[in-house]
């Protein structure tokens, strides 16, 4: 009898245990594993962390050059920030809030140096050259520059 | 006159679907038909892919048990390709493992108290899970579904100032966990209730194979880590706690005194890390046309996996019989003669985790 009246006691003078949640915001702590983020100067779109990610929620566009994220799919596995090649992926700290849309997020690639990209670059400028090329040189076979070079590399080598 | 009842598969004692069909003569039960399978999900088929996402994926058959099961999963596959874990990342496991089994107890001894009306002490129980919680977020980002094991070690390591935070959180929990430990034990009303209520006699444990807290309740010296070490445990003695009498009482101590034997487990493993060297992978191999099999001593009992590789990085084959499956065939005979309003309690005692049993 008495202990429960110490603890009685006890319990009216202490705080209460739980947090005063929405008017104190969760403190999470450092290394927290939330949604990932896309670093589109970086990324080559090699496509290795759409066939990595168990939960499928990346999907490489190469035409487009872009990334679709599915954020409300993801399982902050991390798995992906382990094998891309470019550390193109990182993983943020602070949770996603619950949402009523889904969270899709496209990222835009724009480094150069991805092969889909310079690939599109370098038949750009063929495309340029050939467009040029009529109007300096007259009329010609439009055969575009560019895969000519091409051509003629595979066959040196 | 005999009357029928079903008990679920939506009933409040468990959160998951399980029926029990009653066959009732006024109080007592007479007749009892296990049936399960409504959440059964096809994950033994979805693992036969990438071997490194399967970590992944084998964490989601239990929400409580994960990292045992995704130990188990990378131990079987590791097997498969002979590949040896750095002796860090083999800590650092035993760490988690241990971790979890504290949270899973803690879990099943407040549901277990929720289940004959002592919320009180539920809710402490919870508010002592709440910080193994945290050493979860703490040590490996996620509370929950940890994420750390991949095939070939761990992700995350454990470093000076997080081992020292361990040892505090050891001494707070061991604080803790002596409280309710002399709540529990000591209080009348929980003995009352729960001696003498669904025994289950050592031969018939031993005849319905049962595993874990419920086969150590009937005196069945029976726990993996002793009998087929695993990750540490050939280097960490481990003594099964075992218990004579074989009723919810019984079972229900077992668990509380793991508690314990969990908090001193981590505490021998803690040193180890200072001299353990410092990678926590190894590279992984392709599959070979192996066949392996792993058991761990799961919260609940003995987890098993089975995995077959075919020379390239998809698995074959990926068999798990989890504990819950192992007790399940417990549940028939303790209920049968049993009082209606004991049900409940016989069932929650033996921790089911129906996501396990169905898979
Ligand atoms: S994000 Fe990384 S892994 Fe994914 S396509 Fe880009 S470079 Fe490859
Ligand atoms: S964190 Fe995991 S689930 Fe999310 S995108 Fe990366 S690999 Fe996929």
């Amino acid at each position: 009898m008495l202990k429960i009246l110490a603890n009685i006691g006890k319990n009216l003078i202490s705080k209460p245990y739980t947090s005063n949640y929405p008017f104190t915001p969760y403190q999470h702590f450092p290394g927290v594993r939330a949604d990932v983020t896309f670093d589109g100067t970086k990324c080559i779109l090699c496509g290795l962390c759409q066939r990595s990610c168990p939960a499928e929620c990346i999907l490489i566009h190469k035409e487009q050059e872009q990334i679709e994220y599915l954020n409300t799919q993801c399982i902050r596995c991390g798995y992906c920030v382990r094998v891309c090649p470019t550390n193109a992926i990182s993983q943020n700290e602070v949770y996603t809030k619950p949402s009523r849309q889904r969270l899709t997020v496209y990222t835009k690639v724009t480094n150069e140096n991805a092969p889909v990209i310079k690939k599109r670059m370098a038949a750009e400028a063929a495309k340029k050259a050939a467009a040029e090329k009529p109007a300096t040189a007259g009329t010609g076979p439009a055969k575009p520059a560019g895969e000519k070079k091409v051509d003629e590399k595979k066959t040196s080598a | 006159m005999k009357t029928t009842i079903q008990f679920g598969p939506q009933h409040p004692v468990w959160v998951e679907p399980l029926r029990l069909k009653l066959t009732m003569d006024g109080e007592i039960v007479k007749d009892c038909e296990l049936e399960a399978g409504f959440c059964h999900r096809g994950l033994e088929k979805k693992f036969e892919w990438d071997y490194n996402k399967g970590a992944y994926l084998s964490e989601r058959i239990c929400g409580i048990c994960t990292q045992h099961h995704s130990t188990c999963y990378c131990t079987a596959v590791e097997g498969t390709m002979g590949l040896e874990i750095p002796r860090r990342a083999a800590v650092i496991r035993t760490i988690m493992l241990e971790l979890e089994r504290l949270h899973s107890h803690l879990l099943a001894i407040g549901l277990t108290l929720e289940s004959i009306g002592f919320e009180n002490l539920f809710m402490l129980c919870f508010r002592n899970r709440e910080i193994v919680l945290d050493m979860f977020e703490r040590t490996t980002g996620n509370r929950v579904l940890h994420g750390i094991n991949i095939v070939g070690g761990v992700i995350r390591n454990i470093g000076p100032e997080m081992a020292k935070e361990l040892e505090d959180f050891c001494d707070i929990m061991e604080k803790r966990c002596l409280d309710l430990k002399d709540m529990i034990l000591k209080s009348y009303t929980i003995r009352e209730r729960m001696q003498g209520v669904g025994v289950m006699s050592e031969q018939l444990a031993r005849d319905l194979c049962v595993v874990g807290p419920v086969a150590r309740g009937s005196n069945v010296p029976y726990d993996i880590r002793a009998v087929a070490p695993y990750v540490l445990y050939n280097e960490i003695k481990v003594k099964p706690i075992v218990e004579t009498s074989g009723d919810c009482w019984a079972r229900s101590v077992v668990r509380v005194r793991e508690l314990f034997q969990s908090i001193d487990i981590i505490r021998q493993c803690i040193p180890l890390l200072a001299d353990a060297g410092e990678d926590i992978f190894a590279k992984s191999k392709t599959l070979p046309e192996k066949e392996y099999f792993t058991r761990v001593e799961a919260p609940r009992g003995e987890l098993f996996y089975y995995a077959k590789g075919k020379k390239s990085k998809e698995m074959d084959r990926i068999k798990v019989r989890t504990s819950t499956y192992g007790n399940g065939p417990g549940f028939v005979p303790l209920i049968k003669g049993s009082h209606l309003a004991d049900v409940g309690l016989i069932t929650i005692t033996f921790d089911p985790c129906i996501g396990c049993f169905d898979r």
